[in-house]
């Protein structure tokens, strides 16, 4: 049985020449087993931030601060050696930047044989049978060739479908892909997103989908989490989320998209930016006054879920 | 004829040197057609000829002899010094980089008072104080060239660690031991070679400079470098032929683990390897 992954109280700031500066904010939240769920926002919203800190794979400059319970464990409080044994058995990582994400002077076949073994108790042999089937099953036609070659001689799209089965070699319950689809054209991206859907049917992995593609979110996400200044603006079932916005963002979000209108979301207002309420207040276009006294907190969403927005109280 | 076939031609050329100079001190006790220690004062400076092909030295020393059991000293001051300069610098250079803070920091600090030494004076003082011998030579060589390759392989480890595949394989589980064996040290080998043989052909002229000044291998030990020195100094205009066989093989070693370290370099490098193959 797969956990679920619970979060509660997350802080992320890292140490810059320039001072501290936050990435998550007292972040709390469940991903439930069994289910792609999405993780969406601006860059730096901190959303790539809150994925990588779940295997504690953060720089050394960030401090992590609150609970993340994974069955009875907390990821953020366990000995590193104990995690090393969940990272790539239990939760597995689909890195940003495919062809980045692979060792350029080591072949693939002993690159995804390095994840099948990463955990030891699987012989030379019956690691390369497994790369092979491994390989097959991302649609490789060759595996022997493939394994063969480095990742300088793959396309953007094969890199891609590499990197997921690596993350998917030590077969984890749950798999954490950060921005799968950045940088790629809109073919790449419907590959990425057939690849995702095949990860979720063929092997039964839980996921967390860190991105900034909308698209791809409501085509994959059964639930979603909008990320705005490292705190959770919006939460609930997918498309419910994306089609009927109730934040002030998100809804500047969805109406950014080409098909929408493509209308950006504002810059800060000067005069708003010195305040101690919603982080979104300088920027919100239905602001009133109380908003920027004070914080919102979680209020329930018409449709479902959470919104932390006045509007709803 | 294809760049592959030229790359192959150059490599069996300077392999076959190599592998020449290296045999001739190897076999140096069977190749030497006379006593490289035997003293003959009837037959000082004589030109080359029947009796002595290149020649005799001040002493009546057969210089053939002389030249071909010279390079062992040479060659095995300089394969021991710069690998076990390579190998600290190695191990230093990846404590530093890979992590950093404190480590790093403190191994930058020892690294910067290193560099600012002037080297020839530090192996000089060096093997000074602790006498001419081989134990003092490699010392100081170590001591003198171990910053060099700490420095390279750190900034590559710094660079390497950043890079998204290594956090991917932190991501799979893989340990430190196994990310530095399997992932850092392939990708810095090749810069690793080129400076190691570099570093040979340096340490082959430094033990030729410490002998030039009476520190390094002594007399009557043959060595290339004391050759060049000892007699050549003093007679190169009367007895040239003293100079010219030691230097040639000197330029000549020195040379071609030059070209082998470029050509080592273009082999190990996937990428031209697997273009070539298409």
């Amino acid at each position: 049985m797969v956990p679920d992954i619970e979060i509660r109280g997350l802080s992320v700031w890292f140490e810059t020449a320039q001072g501290p500066v936050a990435a998550v904010d007292d972040l709390s939240t469940t991903f439930r087993a069994g289910r792609i769920s999405g993780v969406i926002g601006e860059s730096g919203s901190g959303k790539s931030v809150m994925g990588l800190s779940l295997l504690r794979l953060l720089p050394n400059t960030a401090h992590v601060t609150g609970e993340c319970r994974f069955g009875k464990a907390d990821l953020y409080a366990m000995p590193l050696r104990e995690l090393r044994r969940l990272r790539g058995a239990s939760i597995g990582l689909i890195p940003q930047n495919p062809g980045a994400s692979l060792d350029p002077v080591m072949k693939i076949g002993r690159q995804i044989a390095e994840g099948i073994t990463a955990h030891g108790g699987l012989s030379r042999r019956e690691a390369a049978e497994r790369t092979a089937g491994l390989l097959r099953q991302f649609g490789f036609a060759d595996p022997e060739k493939i394994a063969g070659q480095y990742a300088f001689q793959m396309s953007g799209g094969m890199c891609q479908r590499l990197v997921s089965a690596l993350g998917l070699a030590g077969r984890p319950g749950w798999v954490v892909a950060d921005e799968p689809t950045k940088g790629l054209d809109a073919v790449l991206r419907s590959q990425v997103c057939t690849v995702l859907r095949q990860i979720y049917t063929e092997h039964h992995t839980s996921m967390i989908l860190v991105t900034h593609d909308l698209y791809l979110a409501r085509r994959l996400c059964d639930d979603i989490r909008v990320l705005y200044m490292g705190q959770i603006v919006e939460q609930g079932g997918a498309v419910d989320v994306l089609d009927h916005p109730r934040h002030p963002y998100t809804a500047g979000l969805t109406g950014a998209l080409p098909g929408r209108g493509m209308v950006p979301i504002p810059p800060p207002d000067p005069e708003r930016l010195d305040h101690r309420g919603c982080p979104f207040y300088p920027r919100c276009s239905r602001a009133e006054a109380h908003c920027g006294r004070a914080r919102p907190g979680d209020f329930d969403r018409p449709g479902g879920g959470k919104v932390r927005c006045f509007r709803y109280a | 004829m294809t760049l592959r076939n030229r790359q192959n031609l150059k490599l069996a050329a300077v392999s076959a040197v190599l592998l020449a100079l290296i045999g001739m001190t190897v076999l140096a006790p069977w190749l030497a057609p006379c006593d490289p220690l035997a003293i003959d004062m009837s037959n000082c400076l004589a030109p080359p000829g029947r009796a002595h092909l290149l020649g005799t030295d001040a002493l009546g020393r057969d210089v053939l002899s002389r030249v071909i059991h010279g390079g062992r000293a040479s060659l095995l001051l300089a394969a021991a010094a710069t690998s076990l300069s390579m190998c600290a610098g190695l191990v230093i250079g990846i404590a530093a980089g890979y992590c950093g803070g404190i480590v790093d920091a403190a191994i930058t600090g020892v690294s910067n008072i290193f560099q600012g030494l002037p080297g020839m004076v530090v192996m000089i003082a060096l093997v000074g104080v602790l006498g001419s011998n081989t134990r003092s030579i490699i010392l100081a060589l170590v001591l003198t060239s171990w910053v060099g390759f700490s420095r390279l392989v750190r900034g590559e480890v710094l660079k390497i660690k950043a890079e998204p595949y290594i956090e991917g394989m932190r991501g799979l589980g893989a340990g430190h031991l196994r990310i530095i064996l399997r992932h850092v040290m392939p990708n810095i080998r090749t810069n690793l070679i080129i400076l190691f043989t570099t570093r040979v052909g340096r340490v082959i002229l430094s033990v030729a400079g410490l002998s030039y000044l009476s520190l390094g291998i002594q007399p009557p030990t043959p060595d290339w470098g004391e050759m060049i020195s000892g007699t050549a100094r003093r007679y190169f205009r009367s007895a040239p032929h003293l100079l010219w066989a030691p230097g040639i093989c000197i330029i000549l070693l020195t040379l071609s683990i030059h070209v082998l370290g470029d050509l080592l370099r273009d082999r190990l490098d996937v990428k031209q390897d697997a273009v070539k193959e298409l």
